[in-house]
């Protein structure tokens, strides 16, 4: 994908921010800013109308929050790639991140250009993820249902969606649904 | 009130008591006088005299000591109300007391002490409820207000310096490692007014990812000995547990110069029980009268649990929370 410009989609409820990370893209060439969102409301419309390559995603956004978005997003048939963003990335989210099915976790106080890298490392079929801890596993298992705890090894280890289905013999709304189950015992 | 209704011989007034006391004294000595060969003449002479003042001193004496007797429990009750701390809860004051008007003062006394114990319990939750929901928004709005202006500061100072050159550039490099540094402030002091690892982990998983970050931010070795099996305390005494390791591990990398430290959560008498220790220089006399001890002592009060400070062999602090059982969740 390197050769063709990486379409991105901003997310963040600061207009400044928004700014900032649009001139910082498009300050790039192998990647350019095609639209904005700042809420759940916005978002949808937005990548409907600009189908991006990358979702930018801020995790504290009003209302759903960045890991509720990306969980949406890649609910949908040829979803975009989804880079969490924020400014607190803790064990815990790490591990959310994974079960949302985001492709990159990014902390807001890495320099830019780290940011520029991971959205085109992304792109390359990437997946950035901070390592999750057997520390972290283990606090995770404790407060999961067992049944959803091979599912979490699996997508914690970088196992696509489609095959933790045909592992399990899941289908993908059933899958879907362990999900959100999954989501909501962790959140 | 228990403590005060002892078993024991019937109650009866202080004052039938003394007057009782007397009275035997007086029986006592009339009838000596009545059965014993002792006169006196008029008028009197020198051996009367003195078998008088010995009958005397020994009337006086025999009545000195059954008053004591009678009053001591009162003495114990000023000497045991004057050494209450108000910062160790649940002393309660049991002198014996055998006449109605002295267990009357001990149960009222005692009394107050329920309440003023609970009236603080409750205040100081209070206060620590208001205190972390001001910590919230502070922290929140540092976050999203100065935060977020500092981060698209950093994003626009980071596209300015892709065509800058020259002194311009350096110029740039250095705004953009003081907005990082300014950013990483903010970022440290969002975290340290905002327990959200305690919401998303657990006390244990708060406590071990505090020490974690303590632990890289100072270069203090901190051994971890956390216990999963301790039982789920209420959010207050999650929160108290939480502060007083904070508070503790602070101490230990502002004051202590210690080389190590240890920090352990048990369960202990159906509560649980958690132990700060570093190998530093403080020492517990000093530890006491610092303000943080007190802030944590405070803390404690309110779920009614109980910290001690001691002083380690051959050196350092040893810092001990105990919350009793009846903050577990049920």
């Amino acid at each position: 994908m390197t050769h063709k410009t990486i379409d991105v989609l901003v997310v963040d409820d600061h207009p400044a921010v928004r700014t900032g990370l649009q001139a910082l893209i498009n300050a790039h060439e192998d990647m350019r800013a095609v639209g904005e969102a700042w809420d759940e409301f916005t978002l949808p419309p937005a990548i409907h109308r600009c189908d991006p390559d990358v979702v930018l995603l801020d995790y504290q956004l009003p209302g759903a929050n960045g890991i509720e978005l990306c969980r949406r997003t890649k609910a949908n048939v040829m979803a975009p790639l989804v880079i969490i963003y924020s400014a607190f990335v803790g064990p815990a989210m790490a591990v959310r991140a994974c079960i949302a099915g985001a492709d990159a976790l990014v902390d807001k106080g890495v320099q830019p250009s780290v940011l520029a890298t991971t959205i085109q490392r992304v792109a390359d079929g990437e997946r950035v993820l901070p390592e999750v801890t057997s520390e972290t596993m283990t606090l995770a298992g404790e407060m999961l249902d067992p049944d959803d705890l091979p599912i979490l090894g699996m997508l914690v280890n970088g196992i696509p969606t489609s095959d933790v289905a045909e592992t399990l013999h899941l289908d993908q709304p059933a899958l879907d649904e362990r999900l959100d189950r999954m989501l909501v015992a962790l959140a | 009130m228990t403590a005060t209704r002892l078993p024991g011989p019937p109650r009866s007034s202080l004052l039938w008591r003394v007057f009782s006391a007397n009275a035997v004294v007086l029986i006592v000595a009339v009838a000596l006088l009545a059965v014993l060969p002792v006169t006196v003449s008029w008028p009197v002479n020198a051996w009367e005299l003195v078998v008088m003042a010995v009958g005397l001193v020994a009337t006086l004496t025999v009545n000195l000591i059954l008053l004591r007797r009678i009053f001591t429990p009162l003495g114990r009750l000023r000497d045991t109300m004057a050494t209450i701390d108000p910062l160790r809860p649940g002393q309660r004051v049991d002198v014996g007391a055998r006449s109605v008007e002295v267990a009357a003062l001990t149960a009222a006394f005692n009394d107050m002490l329920d309440r003023l114990e609970g009236e603080r319990r409750r205040s100081s939750r209070r206060a620590q409820a208001a205190q972390e929901e001001e910590r919230r928004a502070i922290s929140l709005e540092l976050h999203d207000q100065v935060g977020q202006n500092l981060t698209a500061l950093l994003l626009q100072l980071d596209v300015a310096l892709l065509s800058a050159e020259g002194k311009q550039r350096k110029a740039l490099q250095t705004s953009i490692m003081t907005v990082r540094d300014s950013l990483a402030q903010v970022r440290t002091i969002v975290h340290r007014l905002r327990p959200e690892a305690l919401e998303d982990l657990g006390l244990v998983g708060a406590i071990g990812h505090l020490c974690t970050r303590v632990s890289r931010d100072s270069g203090l070795p901190i051994e971890r000995s956390l216990d999963r099996t301790v039982p789920t305390l209420s959010p207050d005494a999650q929160l108290v547990v939480y502060r007083v390791t904070q508070e503790s591990l602070t101490n230990v990398v502002r004051h202590a110069a210690a080389g190590a430290a240890t920090v352990e959560l048990v369960p202990h008498r159906g509560g649980v029980r958690l132990t700060i220790a570093d190998d530093g220089a403080g020492t517990a006399r000093l530890m006491q009268e610092g303000s943080g001890i007190r802030g944590m002592r405070e803390r404690a009060l309110m779920v009614g649990a109980r910290l001690t400070v001691r002083q380690r062999v051959p050196g350092g602090i040893e810092i001990s929370l105990e919350v009793p059982g009846d903050e577990v969740r049920p």
